[in-house]
């Protein structure tokens, strides 16, 4: 048990995460960000959020999603950025989980707003939850203060 | 306190270049949605985009007038809800395609010519997204049939299996 802690404690365990969790994140923002008009028809289709409120979202989450994850491929504020997108995840969640119970037929939008062949199914779910694994990694063994990063460290 | 104070500077720096870019990239959406009466339909069409703004929203009576005129019908669902029943003539793509594959499932129809796309009725979204996929690929004329295949069915207008 001892061996598992210490190489869970591990700086190249850790900077595995940081680049499992940040690159996903710049990965899936890139082509929301890139049609915005298309990402928030996918929020909006999720039925959901206020109609008022989806274009802000449509606008906002793949931005933070986008920094958050570059932050964290790149070490700054590990635990912060590792926080953000695991609360972002925790809403993936709950939101494909509502859908997937309501027998909806919705379009993930995880990665693409053009793809996803496959209908919204309990993989989606099995994959966030996946993704959670490395995020509480770096939210239990990251450091919180270390001279591990060449950024900025506080 | 320094994780509070990380937290909220990362949000804000992703408000801010999101901003930024929505205002400036020229991809930009409006901030809040605006709601478009369709005529004939019981809600209002929740238009997020000036893209989808520039669909032409089409009630039951028009659409069978262009079906009538022999104008092409996109069934925009899933093939597995579009096999057991659909508008008569009606072809399948669905709006999660690809741009290359729909532009190819589209090849013989002139960029000018009419198109009309439905879904399942006027709580889907999915004609609205192939609609605004179309318009990036260049189709001029894509009307959105509100009422979709819920109000065609009702109507006991010609419909096909398989």
């Amino acid at each position: 048990m001892a061996g598992i802690a210490w190489l869970l404690r591990s700086r190249p365990a850790l900077i595995i995460s940081r680049l499992i969790v940040g690159g996903i994140f710049i990965y899936a923002a890139v082509d929301k960000i890139a049609h915005p008009d298309q990402f928030a028809e996918i929020v909006n289709n999720y039925k959901l959020m206020p109609a008022k409120t989806i274009n802000v979202m449509a606008i906002i989450m793949p931005w933070l999603e986008l920094v958050a994850g570059v932050l964290l491929v790149a070490g700054v504020w590990v635990k912060d950025n590792a926080a953000i997108l695991g609360a972002l995840l925790l809403v993936f969640i709950v939101a494909i989980s509502i859908n997937l119970a309501r027998g909806l037929d919705f379009d993930c939008g995880c990665f693409s707003t053009a793809a996803s062949t496959k209908n919204a199914s309990i993989w989606l779910l099995v994959r966030d939850i996946a993704l959670l694994l490395p995020v509480f990694h770096l939210l239990w063994f990251q450091p919180s203060k270390s001279r591990t990063y060449v950024f900025v460290n506080r | 306190m320094t994780h509070l104070r990380n937290l909220i500077a990362i949000v804000l720096v992703a408000v801010a270049l999101a901003g930024l870019y929505n205002t400036f990239s020229g991809r930009g959406i409006p901030w809040v949605a605006q709601e478009v009466k369709v005529e004939g339909a019981a809600t209002p069409r929740l238009v997020l985009s000036s893209a989808a703004l520039a669909i032409n929203y089409i009630e039951l009576e028009e659409a069978r007038s262009k079906f009538d005129h022999g104008i092409l019908f996109v069934d925009a669902r899933e093939p597995e809800e579009y096999r057991p029943g659909h508008v008569k003539g009606a072809v399948n793509i669905s709006a999660k395609k690809e741009p290359d594959v729909i532009k190819s499932a589209l090849s013989r129809q002139k960029k000018d010519q009419e198109i009309v796309i439905y879904c399942d009725g006027e709580e889907c979204g999915a004609s609205t997204m192939l609609a605004g996929k179309l318009q990036r690929l260049g189709f001029t004329k894509v009307h959105v049939f509100f009422g979709g295949w819920t109000a065609w069915k009702n109507a006991g207008l010609p419909v096909e299996k398989g």
